[in-house]
Parts: C-alpha cells; sequence; structure tokens
C-alpha cells in the first residue's frame, strides 16, 4: 500500500539560512508517527510544509496519491491535512461549539439569500452539523456543559481537546498535531495519548511532534527524527530511540 | 517666468513641508509601530504657536491677549517645544496605557485626540484663519535660479530648514546615544530592555522628536500659506501619512524621498494635467493606492512590517482595565449579556421601544434627530460588517455609502427630472428598485476595491482604504457633469408610497425604523451562521481560520460585499430623507465618526452601532444645554473625543461588547435544547 | 542534600561560606492559567558556572526571563547581592549586574557590530571606558574585530552567538545568564562557544547557563539544576550528577 503522505526531498531555506535540508519522509495509512528531534532542528518548520503554511524551496508533496505542493493553506485543509498548532490558537471570541464548527467550513454551502430567508436546507445543514460537534466533543472527552462556554477561558487542557475537536471536524484522512503534550501533567499526557489512539481506531493517521519520549515511546508505530533540519533516524521507535546517534543528539556529545 | 521651473519650486517647498511631517509618522510607527493621526494637528499647533508668540496680540476664548511678538526663529523655537512637550503628555495619557490592547485602540485613540486637538484649537484660537505675520525675509527680491525658476527667500528657508532638520535628526539617530537606543527599540523592544534601554522613555522621546518635526512642518505651511486654522493640518496630515507609507514607513530617508516625490507630483500634477489643481489630491491617494498594491512596504521599508495581522481585534486588555471604573461596567455588562442571549425576542423588544418612541415622541425636532440615529446605526452596522465581524480596519467604507446616495439623487433629479422633465411623484417606485439596485452597485464596488487590499494588513490595511475613500470623494467633487461637483445635488424627493409623501418627521422615522429592521436582520442571519463563523474565525486568527478550510481571501471580499450592499442601500434612503447631498456628506471625517459610534458602541455586536449612534447624537444635542458648551460650541468635539479616550483606555471594546452575538442559527439550536 | 564540591575552582571553595550571588525562592510564574514554572529555588554563588538543564518545555527559560525581568512573577522572591530586586524593571537589572543573552541571540540585525556592542554598555555611566572595554572583548571575540563595521544580522549564527554575548559582558555584569547559547550552531562553533564560557569564568564573572547539550552543560558547571514540568527535580554539583538519571529525564525510560 502506497504511503498517506510522502515528502521528496523538501528543502526550506530562509535567506541563506537552509532549515530543512532535502528530506524524504512518508506517513503510512492509519499510523501514529512521531516527529522527533532537538530544539532548532526543524520540526515545526517541516509541519508547516506538510500543512501549506510554507512554502518549500523545491521538494514535492504527495498526499492521497495527489501532488499538493502547489495548493494555498485552505487546500491542503480541503484535501484532508487537518492540524493544531504548538500555542493553542483558538479563535477568541468565540464558544466552544463555534470554534469547532469552523472546522467544518468546507461543509456547508447555503448562499447569501438561502441563509437569510432561512432556507429550509441550510437549516437542516446547520442542524446536522451542530450534532456532529456535540460528538466530536463528546469524543475529545469534554462535556456537554462546555459547548457554549468562550473557548479561550477554559482550562489549557481543554483549550488542547477543542482543538482537537476542531481539527476533527473537517473529517480529515490525517491529523497533524505539533506538540500536543506541551504544558501537561502526567495524567493529561496519558489521556490525550488515549485520545491519538482513539483517533486513529477511526482510521485517522496522526502525525505528531513530541519531546516526552516515555510517551514517544509506547503511543507511536514510526519515529522520524531530524537534527539540523536533516533527517537523522527513521524507523520503529525503540531501535530509533536506541540509536547512539539520536542519544547524541538529545543529549550532547562529549567533546 | 519659466512654467516648469515655478511648478518644480512648488514642489520642493511642499514637498519639504510633507517631508518633516512624515518623519513624524514614520519615527513614531518604527518605535511603537502606532499611526498617530493626531501628529496633523501637532502640525496646525506649531502654525497657531508661532504666529501667535509672533503677533502683539492674539484673540484667545474671544478676548484679546497681549503676547511677546518674538521674531520667528525665537517664535518657532518656542513653538517646537510646545509642540513636543505636548507629544509627549498624550503618548503618556492616550497611549502609553494601550501598549498591549486590542490593536484597533490605539489607532482610534490617536483619532480622538486628532478631534480633541483641533476643537480645542477651534476654541482658543477661533474659527477664522490667523494671519502668519510678515517676517523681514519676506520681503526682500526673490532669487532667480538658471534665469527661470524664481525663488522667494522664505523658499529658500523652507528648504533650507527642512535639509538642515533632516541631516540634524539623520546624524542624531545615528550617532547618539538616544538615537542608537531609539533604532534598537525598534529593532526589537525585549533585547533593548535586556540591554538596560528604558525602552518607554525611549518611546516618550519619539514622541517629542516626532511632535516637533510636526510643528516646524505647519509653522514653515503657515509662513508659506500665510495662515493658520484649526482644520489646516487635516490634509497636510494625510498627505504626510501617505508620504510616509510611500517611503516604507519607519525608514527616516524613506519619509524624505516620499515627501518629496509626493511635493513634486502634486506640484506638476496639478500644472500639467487638465484640470489639475482640482485633481492634485487624488493624484496623491493614487499614487498611495498604487503603490501599496505593489510593494506594500513603502520604496525603502522592510516587508515585516505588514503584519500587524496577528493578536484578536478584540482580545488583550487594557493596562487600566481593572479599575473602579472597569467594575462600574461590569454591572452593565451582565444585563446586556441576559439580553444578547434573550436574542431574537430582545431585538423585538428594542424594536417595541423604538416604535413607541416614535410616537409618542411630539417634536418634530427630536423626531428628526432620532431618524439620524437610525441611519447612523443602520450606517454603522454595515461597517461594523468589514470591522467588527471580519476584523479588516476600513476608512474608506463612506464610499459605499456615497454610492448608494449619488445613485439615486442622479437618477431623480440630474436625469429624470432634469434630464426628461419626469416629476419624482411619477416615478415614486423607483426609490424601492433603487434601495437593492444601489446595495448591489456598492457590493460590486467595494469587491472591486476589496480585491487589491487583500494582502494588506493591519494599519496598511486602514491606510490603503483611506485612499480608496479620499479618491471616491475627490471624484465626487470634481466629476462635475456626473455629480454636479461641490454644489451637490437639490431637489431629491421625499420618500413616497403610492402617491403619499412619507416627507414628515415621523413617517421618516418609521421609514428609517423599517429599513432598519431589514438591514439587521439580514446581517444577523448572515453571522448567525457558517459565514459569521467565517468572518470571526479571520479576525481573531487569520491563519488558523485558513488551516481550517475557510478560503480566507474570499470571505473577506464577501465581507466587503455586505458591508457595501448596506451602505449602498441606506445611502439611497438618507439621500431622501436629506434631499440635498454634497460631497461634503461623504468625507473621511464622516467614515472616522462611524468607525467611532462602532467602537463606542462596541464592535461585534448587532446593538453596538445603534448604541454608539444614540449616545453620540443625544451627547451632540444634549451638550449644547452645557454654559461652557453655549458659550464654545466646538467643544462638543473635544468632549466627545475626551469621552471616547477614556472609554478606549478603560474599556478597549466598547460599551455593549458584552452583547456578545451567538454565530449558530437560532433555529438549529432550539431542537437541541428540548 | 549531597555536599557541593566544586570541582574546578579551589580558590572558591577556600573561601567558603560565601554569600550567594543569587538567590532566589520560591519562584512561579504563569501564562494565563497555566503554571509555567512553580516554585524553584536556586542558589548562585560567585565565580561559578551553573546550569539548568532538562528536556523542551520544562520551564528553563521561563526561569531566566523572570530572573531578568521580562515575565511577571506569580509568587517568588529573588535576591542579587543581597538586595531584593523582585519588582525591578528589566531595564534597571542591567545596571544592577545581571546581563541576560536571550534564547535565539536576538541581536540588533540592523546595526553594526560595534553599535550592538556600545548598546551593551547602555546601563553604564563611564562612556570613556567603553572603547576599552570593547578592544578587551575582540581579543575574546577576534572574529567581532574582523566585523565591527558590518551589519549584525549578515553575521553566521555562531558569529551573532558570540555578539550577544559579548553585548551582554559590555555592562559589565556580575552575573552573565545565557540561553541556549549552541541552539542550533555547528559542532565546531559549538566547541568555542562552550570554551568561551569557561573564559568568561576566568575573567570573574558568574555564570547561569541554559544549554540543550547536557552532557557538556553538566561537565563544565560546579552547580547543576535539573528541571522537569516546571520544577526543579534534581540538583547536585556537577561531577555529583548522575548522567544516567538526566538522560532518564530527556529520554523518557524511567530511572
Amino acid at each position: 500500500m502506497t504511503a498517506l503522505l510522502e515528502a521528496r526531498q523538501v528543502i526550506v531555506r530562509f535567506g541563506g539560512l537552509e532549515a530543512v535540508g532535502g528530506l524524504d519522509m512518508a506517513v503510512a495509512r492509519g499510523a501514529i508517527h512521531g516527529l522527533i528531534g532537538p530544539n532548532g532542528a526543524g520540526k515545526t518548520t517541516v509541519l508547516n510544509v506538510l500543512t501549506g503554511f510554507i512554502r518549500p524551496t523545491a521538494g514535492r508533496l504527495v498526499f492521497d496519491g495527489e501532488e499538493i505542493g502547489g495548493l494555498n493553506v485552505n487546500g491542503f485543509a480541503r484535501r484532508g491535512l487537518a492540524r493544531t498548532f504548538q500555542n493553542i490558537r483558538l479563535f477568541g471570541a468565540m464558544t466552544v461549539l463555534e470554534s469547532v464548527l469552523v472546522g467544518a467550513h468546507q461543509r456547508f454551502s447555503a448562499s447569501a439569500p438561502a441563509l437569510i430567508f432561512g432556507a429550509r436546507a441550510a437549516r437542516a445543514a446547520e442542524r446536522a452539523m451542530i450534532a456532529r460537534a456535540h460528538e466530536l466533543l463528546a469524543f475529545v472527552g469534554l462535556g456537554a456543559d462546555v459547548s457554549d462556554r468562550v473557548a479561550t477561558t477554559l482550562s489549557y487542557g481543554h483549550q488542547r481537546r477543542v482543538e482537537i475537536a476542531r481539527a476533527l471536524m473537517s473529517s480529515p484522512k490525517l491529523l497533524l498535531l505539533d506538540e500536543p503534550l506541551a504544558g501537561m501533567n502526567a495524567v493529561e499526557k496519558q489521556e490525550i495519548a488515549d485520545l491519538v489512539r482513539q483517533v486513529r481506531a477511526q482510521g485517522i493517521a496522526v502525525l505528531l511532534i513530541e519531546h516526552d519520549m516515555q510517551i514517544v515511546r509506547s503511543l507511536c508505530d514510526h519515529l522520524t527524527v531530524l537534527e539540523y533540519g536533516k533527517l537523522l533516524a527513521d524507523g520503529e521507535p525503540e531501535q530509533v530511540l536506541a540509536d547512539p546517534a539520536v542519544q547524541a543528539a538529545y543529549l550532547g556529545r562529549t567533546r | 517666468m519659466d512654467y516648469f521651473g515655478q511648478l518644480l519650486a512648488n514642489g520642493l517647498v511642499l514637498g519639504a513641508i510633507y517631508a518633516l511631517t512624515a518623519v513624524a509618522f514614520t519615527l513614531v510607527y518604527g518605535v511603537v509601530r502606532l499611526v498617530n493621526f493626531a501628529f496633523g494637528e501637532l502640525f496646525m499647533l506649531g502654525a497657531f504657536l508661532t504666529t501667535s508668540l509672533m503677533l502683539p496680540e492674539v484673540r484667545l476664548f474671544g478676548t484679546v491677549v497681549p503676547m511677546p511678538g518674538f521674531p520667528l526663529p525665537i517664535a518657532a523655537l518656542g513653538a517646537i517645544v510646545i509642540t513636543g512637550v505636548i507629544g509627549v503628555v498624550v503618548d503618556r495619557i492616550a497611549y502609553r496605557p494601550l501598549r498591549n490592547a486590542p490593536r484597533l485602540a490605539p489607532l482610534i485613540t490617536s483619532i480622538a485626540v486628532s478631534v480633541v486637538l483641533q476643537s480645542l484649537a477651534q476654541t482658543i484660537w477661533g474659527a477664522e484663519e490667523l494671519r502668519f505675520p510678515q517676517f523681514y525675509l519676506a520681503t526682500l527680491e526673490p532669487v532667480v535660479l538658471f534665469d527661470s525658476i524664481y525663488l522667494s527667500v522664505m523658499d529658500l528657508v523652507v528648504m533650507a530648514t527642512a535639509i538642515v532638520a533632516m541631516l540634524g535628526l539623520s546624524l542624531f539617530i545615528a550617532r547618539s546615544s538616544l538615537g542608537r537606543a531609539m533604532r534598537a527599540s525598534a529593532e526589537d523592544q525585549t533585547a533593548a530592555m535586556l540591554v538596560g534601554i528604558p525602552v518607554n522613555r525611549v518611546v516618550a522621546a519619539a514622541f517629542a522628536i516626532g511632535s516637533g518635526f510636526a510643528a516646524l512642518a505647519g509653522l514653515l505651511y503657515a509662513q508659506t500659506y500665510g495662515f493658520a486654522h484649526s482644520s489646516m493640518g487635516f490634509l497636510p496630515g494625510l498627505k504626510a501619512l501617505t508620504a510616509a507609507v510611500l517611503g516604507g514607513i519607519g525608514s527616516v530617508p524613506g519619509a524624505a524621498l516620499g515627501g518629496l516625490i509626493l511635493g513634486l507630483v502634486e506640484a506638476l500634477g496639478a500644472g500639467y494635467l487638465p484640470n489639475g489643481t482640482a485633481w492634485k489630491d487624488a493624484i496623491s491617494f493614487v499614487l498611495l493606492v498604487g503603490l501599496l498594491y505593489m510593494r506594500p512596504q513603502g520604496l525603502l521599508g522592510r516587508p515585516e512590517l505588514n503584519s500587524a495581522g496577528r493578536g484578536s481585534l478584540l482580545g488583550g486588555a487594557s493596562a487600566a482595565a481593572g479599575s473602579w471604573l472597569g467594575g462600574l461596567f461590569a454591572k452593565g455588562d451582565a444585563l446586556l449579556a441576559r439580553g444578547a442571549a434573550a436574542g431574537t425576542p430582545a431585538a423585538f423588544g428594542l424594536l417595541a421601544v423604538a416604535v413607541v418612541v416614535g410616537l409618542m415622541v411630539p417634536s418634530d425636532y427630536w423626531l428628526r434627530i432620532l431618524t439620524m440615529v437610525v441611519i447612523y446605526g443602520m450606517l454603522a452596522s454595515g461597517l461594523n460588517v468589514i470591522v467588527g465581524f471580519a476584523g479588516l480596519l476600513d476608512l474608506g467604507f463612506v464610499a459605499f455609502w456615497a454610492v448608494g446616495s449619488y445613485l439615486t439623487s442622479i437618477l431623480f433629479v440630474l436625469v429624470l427630472k432634469d434630464g426628461y422633465g419626469i416629476a419624482p411623484q411619477e416615478v415614486w417606485g423607483l426609490l424601492y428598485l433603487n434601495l437593492p439596485l444601489a446595495g448591489l452597485l456598492a457590493a460590486g464596488f467595494a469587491v472591486l476595491l476589496g480585491t487589491p487590499t487583500l494582502k494588506l494588513r493591519g494599519d496598511y490595511l486602514a491606510i490603503m482604504t483611506l485612499g480608496f475613500g479620499e479618491i471616491v470623494r475627490v471624484v465626487a467633487i470634481n466629476w462635475m457633469d456626473l455629480t454636479n461637483g461641490p454644489m451637490g445635488i437639490r431637489g431629491i424627493p421625499a420618500p413616497n408610497l403610492f402617491g403619499i409623501s412619507l416627507g414628515s418627521p415621523r413617517a421618516q422615522f418609521f421609514f428609517a425604523l423599517a429599513l432598519a429592521v431589514v438591514v439587521v436582520f439580514a446581517v444577523a442571519r448572515l453571522v448567525r451562521s457558517y459565514v459569521g463563523r467565517a468572518w470571526v474565525a479571520i479576525r481573531e486568527d487569520e491563519e488558523a481560520a485558513e488551516a481550517m478550510g475557510v478560503p480566507t481571501a474570499r470571505y473577506k471580499l464577501y465581507a466587503y460585499a455586505t458591508s457595501g450592499f448596506v451602505g449602498g442601500f441606506v445611502g439611497v434612503f438618507y439621500a431622501h430623507s436629506q434631499q440635498y447631498i454634497s460631497p461634503l456628506n461623504f468625507s473621511l471625517f464622516e467614515n472616522i465618526l462611524l468607525l467611532m459610534l462602532v467602537v463606542l458602541g462596541g464592535l461585534g455586536t448587532f446593538i453596538g452601532p445603534f448604541v454608539g449612534a444614540l449616545i453620540w447624537i443625544a451627547f451632540l444635542q444634549l451638550a449644547l444645554d452645557l454654559p461652557f458648551v453655549q458659550a464654545y460650541p466646538e467643544t462638543r468635539f473635544a468632549l466627545l473625543g475626551v469621552v471616547l479616550i477614556v472609554l478606549m483606555v478603560f474599556r478597549p471594546q466598547g460599551l455593549a461588547a458584552s452583547a456578545r452575538v451567538g454565530l449558530t442559527m437560532p433555529g438549529a439550536r432550539a431542537k437541541e435544547a428540548a | 542534600m549531597a555536599e557541593i564540591v566544586p570541582i574546578i575552582h579551589p580558590t572558591v571553595q577556600a573561601e567558603r561560606p560565601v554569600e550567594p550571588l543569587l538567590k532566589v525562592s520560591g519562584l512561579s510564574v504563569a501564562y494565563g492559567r497555566i503554571r509555567a514554572i512553580d516554585g524553584v529555588d536556586l542558589t548562585v554563588e560567585p565565580g561559578r558556572i551553573v546550569s539548568l538543564v532538562g528536556s523542551n518545555g520544562a520551564g528553563k527559560t521561563t526561569t531566566l526571563m523572570a530572573l531578568s525581568g521580562l515575565l511577571p512573577l506569580a509568587a517568588g522572591k529573588i535576591v542579587f547581592a543581597g538586595e531584593d530586586i523582585t519588582g525591578l524593571a528589566p531595564e534597571l537589572r542591567v545596571g544592577r549586574g545581571i546581563a541576560h543573552v536571550p534564547e535565539r541571540r536576538r541581536v540588533f540585525a540592523g546595526m553594526s557590530v560595534r553599535e550592538n556592542l556600545v548598546l551593551g554598555a547602555y546601563s553604564r555611566g563611564d562612556a570613556m571606558e567603553i572603547a576599552g572595554d570593547i578592544e578587551r572583548l575582540t581579543s575574546l571575540f577576534p572574529i567581532l574585530g574582523k566585523r565591527m563595521n558590518q551589519a549584525a544580522g549578515t553575521l553566521s549564527g555562531g558569529e551573532q552567538q558570540m555578539l550577544a554575548i559579548a553585548r551582554g559582558l559590555m555592562s559589565r555584569p556580575q552575573l552573565l545568564i545565557m540561553d541556549e547559547p549552541t541552539m542550533g550552531l555547528a559542532p565546531q562553533m559549538i566547541d568555542l562557544i562552550l570554551d568561551t564560557v569557561l573564559e568568561i569564568r576566568k575573567l570573574g564573572t558568574t555564570v547561569l547557563l541554559v544549554e540543550q547539550n547536557a552532557v557538556e552543560a553538566i561537565r563544565l558547571s560546579d552547580h547543576v539544576y535539573v528541571m522537569r514540568l516546571g520544577r526543579v527535580v534534581h540538583e547536585d554539583s556537577g561531577a555529583g550528577i548522575d548522567p544516567e538519571r538526566v538522560k532518564a529525564f530527556y529520554m523518557g525510560v524511567d530511572a
């Protein structure tokens, strides 16, 4: 079976600096794929390339058999790549329900007159999406009581879950999570890790950036390790984490 | 005498003055990323202060006060120092508390400061021009260059002063310790603090120097054109901002270059283009819009400045929010929030109140005022779509309003009545056709104007739309055949239904109310759907919205179109209600006023625009009863400005901000509750 | 608690007990509802190199930013050179003798190397001695001497790091705070920067270091604090610390 997402020879240059240098990687269907590496290795840059935020200087991106390199950001989302952000980016003034509904934007199509005159089809679409949003909020472990709260007033952990629900609302094929466990305690980390497993159980592949190796070890099916914007290692977690080169990248080398 | 040479000389003098003011904008923008609109007024203060200090006596507050009668250089120095101090005080009171406030707040505050300073100047020095006394150098014979260019000695002085001041400033910024600290703060405020630079004091210094430059430009302008007047700073202020943006805001050489280009283009355009004098203001703004489209960062600017985009329009707090005044607002908030949660019933309740008021108010005078409240409320609602919901600061909204007003006026008066001799009563129904027609036309126009702005963010967007608004106004003034020019169009018929005139104030009020119901209903239906959610998502975080699959460019254009539709729609009724329109009705000031109403009431709420309009128009009338205001009517505007500044500092999100708008279809959630 | 035995600086040992240069107690910083660091206690004795190590998100940078006043404290007290500086504005702390070399260097890119250095001395009253100090620093960093009139933004990453350090030293600090000075640098450059840290201590300046290269940080430090999830979980002298234990914190293996 072909990979769901393939990046071939991706190069990103900012001015003279090469942030990503000729990266090849592939995310398999239904996998939980970890993207790891020391600070400044270029992980978030890679994630930004894979979601269209950064257009690579060179290289190809193939998603689900289709070349997607030339699309703009919303095109990536429409093809089935949904993401969360390293620093949670929920929409400030919106309630949880409204924020999550934005994730379903592409599923709405009513015209302005239909909306103004309250056409039956427009109402039906709205009702269906609201029902789906409630399902997903329950799926990520949020009770019905939070749906009308302004999302940014929730606790940090709950905001993470809302962000994941928002991304899932677009029915993606691949969910990309940028440090979803950052700033959480051990219990919360396990809960989010379980949630990620449930996402995979729905047939959605997950690519995630994470620093907590304990979680990475137990959660991921496959790891890609970056250092200085280049591929350092790629493979099964146990094997990759035992690699002396990977350990040196994290802890530093003795001189 | 050589025509070209003379135009060149005029252009250089004007360019020098623009350049000096542009430096003020650029200096402050560079350090705190604030477009301080008030520099136009500091320019004016420089002119008034210099003039006053040079005269033996001046009439202040209507009484003659003896003055020192200094020679120009001393008076100028005094004026520059005083204006510099005023600039620092303004920064301390009005801007510093807002350093971390929502990004619109300081911009609105700077507009309010402009209004305050201008009306104060009018109160102090009166509405008349103050003649600039002749300085002895001005009596000398002009200098002749290349046998053809006649330059008065004072023109040379103006240019020399500008050159010396610019070189001096460049040297100061390049070499002095404070100048270095300014550059460092402009690049990276955090790093500046870490090396021990007191950033607040550096900002104050930038304000002091910038204000001094504006004052210098103002006094040179007053000297060149021979007068000082309270509104003299407005247009040169805008031009200078244009020059600063043209050159690349944040860059001092850019400001000099931009000013020079603008001065020359205006002078040469006025001289060579057919009817050029009339169009010279439009030339500057066309230049601005064209340049922003092709090279947003300006000629010498850095591209990263076009990125004020991230960060909430409404989120973030003012430094002063936690005070007793904040507590006072909290009480009203609970009530508003309950009202907003009630949604449709609350709207019907308010409508019922409006109907009762319309039936009960006995005086025609107050009915007319209430009609204006409804009209301004509707217009502000239209502006609110683009600014409040989609988060795009639009200073060109009046153009859409003008399109509607002119469409119906031209059809009824210039085409049918004057052209074909058809009396308006015979075609009364055309008004009802014009309402949607003007709406569509203005919407199309809005999309046309919106498209080139899509790449721009934050302050750049505001400046570009401001350019559009000014171009439309200049066109309205000068396209005589179409618009009747500055004379305006008279004799627009009052609204009429089946031959019954709706000209009475009470009928007009109810007509306006009916339109308001249509406008609010339609806007509310759009906002309470996936369209409104997309707008708010763009406002809160454009990139995240895009990542959720929202085609942000298209939805920005939808917001422009909706906003334009409302503007055109209401514009039709406005023309018939006033029965006379002229370009003066559609000035930048009107746009700023509408923006203030929305901000005052609460961006992104349905009730806010009407609350803002009610407060403003009621305030204008009620203030007339205050003895002080009766003596000095101009202080009304100053008071409004002060109210706005206080509001921005203590409650930047607006009075009715807690009347939060739900963004899901009301019906769609009804079942779920059951 | 283990006895602190400085292994490199016998002179300091001889003068014990020494008044600490920096004493931090109960330091807490919150971003909104999240406590980024919670009750951190640190003691830095004069003439030493003290390191904070720990994986990403442990709160190291937050701790440093709180020390130099860039972040408001939720709780805690900072005593520097016997004086309580808890509420002092960041620009005034420089004058008291704390210089902070921030993460990602943050040199003033549009200004020349010389101007950056002169700005480093902004808090000093003795304008006459600045030229001499620049002279001395160029002997520590010869490459900067050659680049004196070049815009800082055109320097390589390593050169920018040296400039950032030199700029910090221009205030003649008693304590130099360095945040990730080797991040994103090539191995040779890392060696050079780490050697410089030792040089700086020789010159009599105390160093508080956050360094991703934990192995090296431990090797050159007199004292090491290990942070995890916003708290100090372990501390010891550089020689006394168990690298395996630190490795466990990094690689997610239970030790």
